[in-house]
C-alpha cells in the first residue's frame, strides 16, 4: 500500500450550502458600438467592457454567428434581441450582472443569489470552458439553498503529457447537504453516455469516463435530482452534496431501489429505508424493523410472539443479521415481542435471499443488513419518543465539524405496569429491558474514513421473584475504509461480538442453580473493491472469524445449594473465508455477477470429542470412546466452495429478467426443538460428530416497472435444497447435553416457492403487495441415524406456510397526515396433533404419531395507524409527531398454537393466541 | 429435576385461551397400552392393560381376557391373574435381583414381548413431610440413596380424608314407606340423631406424572414436592392421609415416562417443545413396527403413609358452605314438586331437625308440621364419600 497514487487536485469543491449573497440589482450602462462581421467572443467582449458584465457562452456552439450592426446608446437588452435575432440564440440577464447565451434552448433563472463564481473555471475568455447554466435538466427551484449544479467542475489536471489515456475516472462521496450523512444506493450516471454507477452504503462511488464534458445526473427516491457539470482532464475527485426531499424530514431516507431493481444484476434483494417502516402499523406502536421484513415476500414467521424469520424455507438460524457489520446473534427483546433494534438509528435495511454477495458468508438462508445512521456532521440534533412500553432517545452531532460526528440512541421499557395487571400469581414478575447503539464517524482525510460502532441489548425477566432469565448482545466493531485510489477502495472491519443468556432461581437455597450460556466472536475482514473499468467491478476480500463458545454452565446459585457444578467444556473454531467476485456489464442489457468464496472451517482443541463407530446411531450406548485434544490442536477441518452467481438481461428501462444460482454453507447451528426461538436455545459449532450445513438455490426473477418507475413489480420463483440441517430425535434433550449428537438427526431439505411482488414506491398512495406461495420439507431417512421419522417421507418443517399474503398501504392525505394498513393473510403453519388417547397414571394421555401432520388455523390480521406530524415548517426548535394506531384491528383471536393437555385426568384442547383483541396504542416522537 | 429448564414463561398476561376441538376425525388406532412395575419388594405387582381410543372418546377401553405372564432368562414364568377388569395382579414374586425378567402378554390373540430388564435399586423412603405457606399446606417426599445408586425416581399417591357432614338429622324422608313424608328418626325417642351418614371417607389419586432426578445434583438427595392443597380446603377438615408410591427407573425407562408427561402435561407455553412418539421397551414380535405403549421395569416398591390432623394446623377454616333452610313444610305434594330431582328418587334436601310438631299428638303417631333442612350432601357424608372406615385408618 505504497502512496505512489498522485494525490489529485481536486478542483471545485463548492461550498454550496448557505452562501446566501446579498444580491443588488446592477443596471447596464448604456452601449454604443460598431459590429462588422464580430465573432460571438468579439462581441461579447466589447459588451462587457461597456457594462462590466460578465458574459457566460459556449464557444463550441457560438462559432456559426457572425454579427453586422451598429448602435448607440442603447440598453442590453435591445442590443442583445437585435444580434440574436432570427437566429437560435437565446440569452438571460441576471440580477448579478451576469450574462448567459445558449443556443438551442431558452433558459430561466429564478435563482435570486448565487456563490461566487471562480474566475479562473469559468471566465469565458480562457477559450475552452463553457457557459454554466443548463437548466433544462435540473428542475428550476426557488429555494435559496439550491446547491448550485450549474458550474463547471475541472477534475485532474489538464497535463498535457499524461495522453495515454482518453479515459479517467471521478470518484467521490455523495452526501446529504443538511446532515453530512452519506447517501447510498443513489445513481450517478452520465445520461448521454448511458452509464451509470449507484452509490455504496458509505456514499461512495467510481465512474470511468471519456475526457471531456460531461453532465453527471445524481437521482434517487427522496432526494432532490441534481446534476453536476464535470471536465474531465484525468483522475480526479468530486463530493457531491445534494438535498432530500423536504417532505418529513430525516425520515426520509433515500433508496435506488426504482433504479436498482431492474439493473442491478443482484436478485432477490429487499430493501426498505426506515421511513416505510415507520408507517407500517405494529403492536403497541414500535417501529419494528423485524416485523417489517417480515412483511416482504419468501419471508414468514412462526407467530407473533417470535421476530424469527424464515426466509424461503430457511429457519431462524440460518439468517446472517448483520448491524453495521456486527453480528447479532438474538435480535429481539421480551423473548420475542419486539425486534432489539432501535428504529431511531437505522437508516436502512437490505435483505439478501437468493443471490447473496460473495463477501457475506456462513448462514444457508439470508443476509439481513442493517445500516446504521451516521450523525449529523453538522449540527446536534436528537430525538426522543414516548410509547406504550419504552421510551427513546437519542442525539446525534458533530465531533469535529464536518469531519467527525457521533450518534447514540438508547430505548428502554418500562412494562412493569402491564405486568401489575395480572392476576395474582404473576403480580410480581418484572420484565426490562434497554438497547443502546453508538455509533462514531471520522473522516480522517479524503481517503481515509473510520466508523466506530457499539451495540449492547439487554433483557431480563422474572416470573415471581422466582427464575430470572436473562439475556443479552454486546458488540464492537471498528471499520477502516482507505480509498487508495479511484479505481481502488479498501475496508477493514475488526470486530467483537458476544451473546450471552442466563437463567437463575433461587426459590429454594437448597436448590438454587444458575444455568449459563454465551457464545463470542472476534472477526476481522479486509474486503477490496476494484473498479476496473465501467465493465468490471471487481471485489475480493478475506474474512476470519473465531468462535469461542461455552455451551453451558449449571452451577449452585447459593451456598446451601446441593445442584452439581456442571460445566461443558468450551468449544472454540476458526472459519476463514477468501472471496472474489466480479460485477461485469457485459452490453448495457446484460450483465452478470459471478463470485466464489471458499470458506474453510477448523474446531480447535482443547476438547474432549466423543467417539462412534460409522454406520450406526450415534448413542449414548454406542461410544466407544472419547479422545482428549490438546489445546490448539485442529481436531476437524471442514472445507467447501460457495458459488455466487446472477445474470441479468434488461429488455429496456423497465422490464428486466434475472438468474442466479447460490451455495452456502453454515458451520454454527441453533440448538432448539421448540417452534419459536427460546430464551434457552443454544447454540452449537459444528465438531467432528457435527456436520456442517449446507445449501443452494436457483431462482429466477421477472421484474418490471410502470409508469416511471413508480410501480414496481416482481415475480420469482426458487428451488432450494438443504443437507445436513439438524433436527430432533423424540425427547431430545438440548440444554446441559454432554453428547448432542446422540439427540439429534441431519435432515435432507428441500424449498420451492414464487414470490410476487407490487410495489408502489412515490406518490400519495404507497406501499406493497406481497404474496408468496411456498412448501419447505425435511427428511430423515437415515437409519443409521437412529428411529427415522414420519417413516422417512419428506415432511412439512414447522415454518411452512404456503399461502402469504401481506398488503402494506400508506395513504398522505397531507403532508402533516399520513394513514396506514396493513393486512396480512397466512395459512397456519404445521403442528403435531394427538391422533388418540389412553390413559396412564391415572390420568388420560394424547397419543401422538407422524410428526407435522395437521395444521394450526389460518392467520389473519389488520392493522391501521395515523401518523400525524406536528408542524410542516422546516426551521424550529423542535418537530413533533403522533402516531395513534390499532394492531389487529378485527381483534381475532389467530392462533399461535394449537394443544392438548391432560388436566386432571381429562383431556382438553386448547388454542392459545397470543393477542386476543385488538390493541391501541399511541406513540410520540420528538426532534430537536 | 429436569423441569427446572422448562420454560413456563408467561405471555400470559396477553395471551388468551380458548377451547379448541380437533375437526381432524382420528381413527381408533387400538394399540395396547401396559401400565405397571414389577414389585421386587415382596407385595402386590399390577399390570392394568388397555387399548388406546380415538381422541373424543372419554372412556378407558380395558383389555380383558389377556394372558399376562413375568418370565424369567430361564424360562420359568409367572402368571398373573385378572383380578378386575384388565387388571392382572400377582403377589408375592420372588425375584431374584441378580436375573433379570421380561413382560409377555397375549392379548386379542397377538404376542407381546418386553425386554429383558433387570432389578434396578430402590431405596426407601426417607419421610412424606408436609410444609404450610400462606397459600395452603404442601406435602412433599423426601429421599436418598446411601449407594448413590438410584438416580431416576417416579411417585404416585393415594390421599384418603375423612369427612363429617355438617348435622346429624333427628328426622327423614320414610323411605321407602313413604319418600315424600319427613318422620322422626326415631320414633320412641324422637330426640335421637342419626350418626351413620356422619363420618364418611374419601380418597383420590394422583393425575399427574410425578419424576424426579439426582442426575444434577451432587449428592443422591432428592426432595419433591407433590401435593399442594389450598387453605381451608376440605380433605384437612378432619383427618387427612396420603400414602406415597416411590418408583426407581432406569434412565431410558424415566425419559419414557418424562416424553408422556411433556406431550400431555407441560404444552400450552410460547416455547413449547414439539410433542414426540412414545417408543417403549413393549413389542410384538409378529408385527414390530406395532406401537405398544408401555415401559417395564422392576423395583421393589417403597410406600410410605403420612396423616395430618386437622388440630396441627390452627385456623385453617374449612367452610363447607352448608346451611340450613328453616320451615319447610311437610306435605307430600310440595315435597314431590319441589324438593326431588326429576327422577323422583333422589331428594336435593334432606330434613335436619324437626321444628313443628302436631302438638296435641305427640310421638309416634303424631306427624311434624315444618323442619329444618340443608343441602343433601351436608346431611349424608356417603353422598361424599365412603362409609367405610378403611383399614389403615386410626
Amino acid at each position: 500500500m505504497k502512496k505512489r497514487f498522485r494525490l489529485l487536485t481536486l478542483l471545485g469543491i463548492l461550498c454550496l450550502n448557505t452562501c446566501i449573497a446579498v444580491a443588488q440589482k446592477k443596471t447596464p450602462a448604456l452601449i454604443t458600438a460598431d459590429f462588422r462581421n464580430a465573432s460571438m467572443e468579439q462581441f461579447v467582449s466589447e459588451l462587457e467592457k461597456q457594462t462590466g458584465f460578465r458574459f457566460y457562452f459556449d464557444p463550441t456552439t457560438a462559432d456559426s454567428i457572425r454579427i453586422n450592426f451598429s448602435i448607440t446608446s442603447q440598453p442590453l437588452e435591445k442590443i442583445l434581441d437585435q444580434a440574436f435575432a432570427g437566429s437560435d440564440f437565446f440569452y438571460l440577464v441576471d440580477d448579478d450582472g451576469e450574462v448567459y447565451i445558449t443556443k438551442g434552448k431558452k433558459i430561466g433563472i429564478t435563482t435570486t443569489a448565487k456563490s461566487s463564481v471562480p474566475n479562473n473555471l469559468i471566465k469565458q475568455t480562457t477559450g475552452d470552458t463553457i457557459i454554466a447554466r443548463e437548466k433544462a435538466k435540473a428542475p428550476v427551484l426557488k429555494n435559496v439553498q439550491t446547491a448550485p449544479p450549474d458550474k463547471i467542475i475541472d477534475i485532474g489536471t489538464r497535463n498535457l503529457s499524461d495522453q495515454k489515456s482518453n479515459k479517467a475516472t471521478v470518484a467521490g462521496f455523495v452526501k446529504d447537504i443538511k446532515t453530512g450523512e452519506p447517501v447510498s444506493g443513489a445513481s450517478v450516471s452520465v445520461e448521454t453516455l448511458k452509464t451509470g454507477v449507484v452509490t455504496d452504503q458509505y456514499g461512495y462511488f467510481s465512474l470511468t469516463l471519456p475526457k471531456g464534458r460531461h453532465v453527471l445526473l445524481i437521482e434517487g427516491i427522496s432526494i432532490k435530482e441534481t446534476t453536476r457539470q464535470i471536465m474531465l482532464h484525468g483522475d480526479g475527485k468530486i463530493n457531491i452534496e445534494l438535498e432530500s426531499l423536504v417532505m418529513v424530514l430525516r425520515n426520509v431516507t433515500i433508496t435506488a431501489q426504482k433504479l436498482s431493481n431492474i439493473r442491478n444484476p443482484q436478485m432477490g434483494l429487499q430493501k426498505i429505508d426506515i421511513s416505510a417502516i415507520k408507517q407500517i402499523p405494529v403492536v403497541f406502536g414500535e417501529p419494528d424493523i423485524l416485523r417489517a421484513v417480515i412483511a416482504l415476500p419468501g419471508v414468514k414467521t412462526v407467530g407473533e410472539a417470535s421476530t424469527g424469520l424464515n426466509v424461503r424455507g430457511g429457519s431462524p438460524d440460518q439468517n446472517l443479521i448483520l448491524f453495521n457489520d456486527v453480528t447479532i446473534y438474538n435480535p429481539s427483546h421480551f423473548f420475542g415481542m419486539f425486534s432489539a433494534l432501535n428504529p431511531e438509528i437505522v437508516k436502512d435495511v437490505e435483505l439478501f435471499k437468493s443471490s447473496i454477495p460473495a463477501r457475506y458468508g456462513g448462514r444457508l438462508s439470508s443476509v439481513l443488513n442493517i445500516t446504521g445512521r451516521e450523525g449529523n456532521k453538522k449540527e446536534f440534533s436528537g430525538s426522543a419518543g414516548i410509547g406504550v412500553l419504552t421510551s427513546r432517545l437519542n442525539i446525534e452531532g458533530p465531533l469535529i465539524k464536518d469531519k467527525s460526528s457521533f450518534i447514540i440512541g438508547g430505548r428502554t421499557t418500562y412494562a412493569n405496569w402491564l405486568l401489575n395487571l395480572l392476576p395474582d400469581q404473576y403480580k410480581n414478575s418484572r420484565a426490562s429491558f434497554y438497547d443502546i447503539n453508538l455509533g462514531i464517524t471520522h473522516e480522517i482525510n479524503k481517503k481515509n474514513n473510520i466508523y466506530l460502532t457499539g451495540y449492547i441489548s439487554s433483557d431480563r425477566f422474572n416470573l415471581n421473584n422466582d427464575t430470572i432469565y436473562r439475556y443479552s448482545n454486546k458488540n464492537i466493531s471498528l471499520k477502516w475504509k482507505h480509498i487508495f485510489n479511484n479505481k481502488f477502495t479498501g475496508i477493514f472491519i475488526g470486530g467483537y461480538d458476544r451473546y450471552e443468556y442466563s437463567i437463575s432461581s433461587d426459590q429454594s437455597a437448597y436448590n438454587a442453580y444458575k444455568l449459563s450460556f454465551d457464545i463470542n466472536q472476534a472477526n476481522f475482514k479486509a474486503l477490496f473493491t476494484y473498479y476496473l473499468n465501467n465493465k468490471h467491478t471487481i471485489e475480493f476480500g478475506v474474512t476470519a472469524l473465531y468462535y469461542k463458545l461455552h455451551p453451558g454452565s449449571y452451577l449452585p446459585d447459593s451456598k446451601e445449594s446441593i445442584v452439581a457444578p456442571d460445566r461443558l467444556s468450551p468449544e472454540q473454531s476458526l472459519e476463514s473465508a477468501a472471496f472474489i467476485s466480479d460485477r461485469y456489464t457485459i452490453t448495457r442489457k446484460l450483465s452478470a455477477e459471478a463470485g466464489l468464496r471458499y470458506s474453510m472451517y477448523n474446531y480447535v482443541g482443547p476438547q474432549q470429542v466423543n467417539i462412534y463407530p460409522a454406520g450406526i446411531p450415534k448413542t449414548e450406548e454406542n461410544s466407544v470412546g472419547v479422545k482428549d485434544y490438546s489445546s490448539g490442536k485442529i481436531i476437524q477441518t471442514y472445507s467447501a466452495p460457495e458459488i455466487r452467481a446472477s445474470l441479468r438481461y434488461a429488455f429496456n428501462d423497465s422490464f428486466s429478467i434475472k438468474a442466479s444460482y447460490n451455495s452456502q454453507t453454515q458451520y454454527i447451528h441453533l440448538i432448539s426443538n421448540t417452534t419459536a426461538m427460546a430464551p434457552t436455545d443454544i447454540w452449537k459449532l459444528s465438531d467432528p460428530n457435527i456436520k456442517p450445513q449446507m445449501g443452494d438455490q436457483v431462482s429466477l426473477g421477472l421484474y418490471k416497472n410502470f409508469k416511471s418507475n413508480t410501480i414496481e413489480t416482481s415475480l420469482e420463483v426458487y428451488y432450494k435444497r438443504i443437507k445436513d440441517y439438524l433436527d430432533y430425535k423424540s425427547g431430545a434433550e438440548l440444554i446441559m447435553n454432554h453428547h448432542l449428537e446422540t439427540d439429534v438427526v441431519a435432515t435432507k431439505g428441500k424449498a420451492y416457492g414464487i414470490e410476487f411482488l407490487l410495489k408502489k414506491t412515490s406518490g400519495k398512495l404507497n406501499g406493497w403487495i406481497s404474496y408468496t406461495w411456498s412448501r419447505v420439507f425435511l427428511k430423515m431417512d437415515d437409519s443409521t441415524q437412529g428411529s427415522i421419522v414420519n417413516k422417512g417421507q419428506y415432511y412439512p418443517a414447522n415454518y411452512d406456510k404456503p399461502n402469504d399474503l401481506t398488503v402494506i398501504g400508506n395513504y398522505k392525505i397531507n403532508h402533516r397526515f399520513s394513514v396506514s394498513l396493513n393486512v396480512t393473510y397466512s395459512t397456519g403453519r404445521p403442528i403435531t396433533l394427538p391422533i388418540g388417547r389412553f390413559y396412564f397414571s391415572n390420568g388420560a394421555r394424547t397419543l401422538y404419531a407422524d410428526r407435522n401432520a395437521y395444521r394450526i388455523p389460518d392467520y389473519f390480521r389488520a392493522d391501521f395507524s395515523m401518523n400525524i406530524e406536528g408542524n410542516h415548517k422546516i426551521y424550529q426548535k423542535t418537530h413533533n409527531s403522533w402516531s395513534i394506531g390499532v394492531y389487529n384491528l378485527t381483534g381475532r383471536k389467530n392462533a399461535y398454537s394449537v394443544y392438548y393437555v391432560s388436566e386432571n385426568g381429562s383431556i382438553n384442547g386448547y388454542k392459545l393466541s397470543i393477542f386476543g383483541s385488538a390493541i391501541p396504542y399511541v406513540n410520540f416522537n420528538i426532534r430537536f | 429435576m429436569k423441569k427446572i429448564f422448562i420454560i413456563i414463561f408467561a405471555f400470559i398476561f396477553l395471551t388468551c385461551r380458548e377451547a379448541y376441538i380437533s375437526p381432524v376425525n382420528t381413527p381408533n388406532l387400538g394399540y395396547l397400552v401396559v401400565e405397571g412395575v414389577i414389585n421386587s419388594g415382596g407385595g402386590n405387582t399390577k399390570i392394568a392393560l388397555s387399548r388406546t381410543t380415538k381422541l373424543s372418546d372419554g372412556t378407558r377401553a380395558v383389555e380383558t381376557g389377556a394372558t399376562v405372564m413375568v418370565q424369567d432368562e430361564n424360562g420359568n414364568a409367572y402368571t398373573l391373574v385378572e383380578v378386575a377388569r384388565g387388571d392382572y395382579e400377582i403377589n408375592n414374586l420372588n425375584v431374584d435381583p441378580n436375573q433379570k425378567y421380561r413382560l409377555r402378554i397375549v392379548a386379542n390373540d397377538r404376542e407381546y414381548l418386553s425386554d429383558f430388564v433387570g432389578v434396578n435399586s430402590n431405596p426407601a423412603i426417607d419421610s412424606v413431610a408436609w410444609s404450610r405457606t400462606s397459600d395452603g399446606l404442601h406435602v412433599s417426599v423426601n429421599t436418598h440413596d446411601p449407594q448413590q445408586i438410584a438416580k431416576y425416581f417416579m411417585w404416585d399417591y393415594i390421599e384418603t380424608w375423612e369427612i363429617h357432614s355438617d348435622w346429624a338429622p333427628n328426622c327423614k324422608f320414610d323411605t321407602p314407606n313413604d319418600p315424600y313424608w319427613v318422620t322422626y328418626i326415631d320414633q320412641v325417642k324422637p330426640y335421637l340423631r342419626d350418626s351413620s351418614k356422619y363420618q364418611c371417607w374419601r380418597s383420590d389419586t394422583s393425575r399427574q406424572i410425578l419424576l424426579g432426578s439426582t442426575i444434577k445434583y451432587a449428592v443422591d438427595t432428592i426432595s419433591e414436592n407433590l401435593i399442594d392443597i389450598a387453605s381451608g380446603a376440605e380433605p384437612l377438615s378432619v383427618l387427612y392421609s396420603v400414602n406415597v408410591r416411590q418408583f426407581a427407573f432406569t434412565k431410558d425407562a424415566y425419559e419414557f415416562m418424562e416424553k408422556m408427561k411433556k406431550n400431555s402435561e407441560q404444552l400450552g407455553s410460547v416455547f413449547d417443545a414439539q410433542p414426540t412418539e412414545l417408543q417403549g421397551n413393549i413389542h410384538s414380535p409378529s408385527n414390530p413396527s406395532e406401537i405398544v405403549i408401555g415401559y417395564v421395569s422392576i423395583c421393589a416398591i417403597q410406600e410410605k403413609r403420612l396423616f395430618i390432623h386437622n388440630e396441627e394446623l390452627p385456623g385453617w377454616n374449612y367452610n363447607s358452605g352448608c346451611f340450613l333452610i328453616q320451615a319447610v313444610p311437610n306435605d307430600r305434594d310440595y315435597a314431590v314438586k319441589n324438593l326431588y330431582y326429576p327422577d323422583r328418587v333422589t331428594p336435593f334436601i334432606l330434613p335436619v331437625e324437626y321444628r313443628d310438631r302436631n302438638p296435641s299428638d305427640p310421638p309416634p303417631s303424631g306427624y311434624i308440621i315444618n323442619y329444618v333442612a340443608s343441602d343433601a350432601k351436608c346431611v349424608d357424608c356417603s353422598l361424599r364419600g365412603t362409609r367405610v372406615k378403611p383399614a389403615f385408618w386410626p
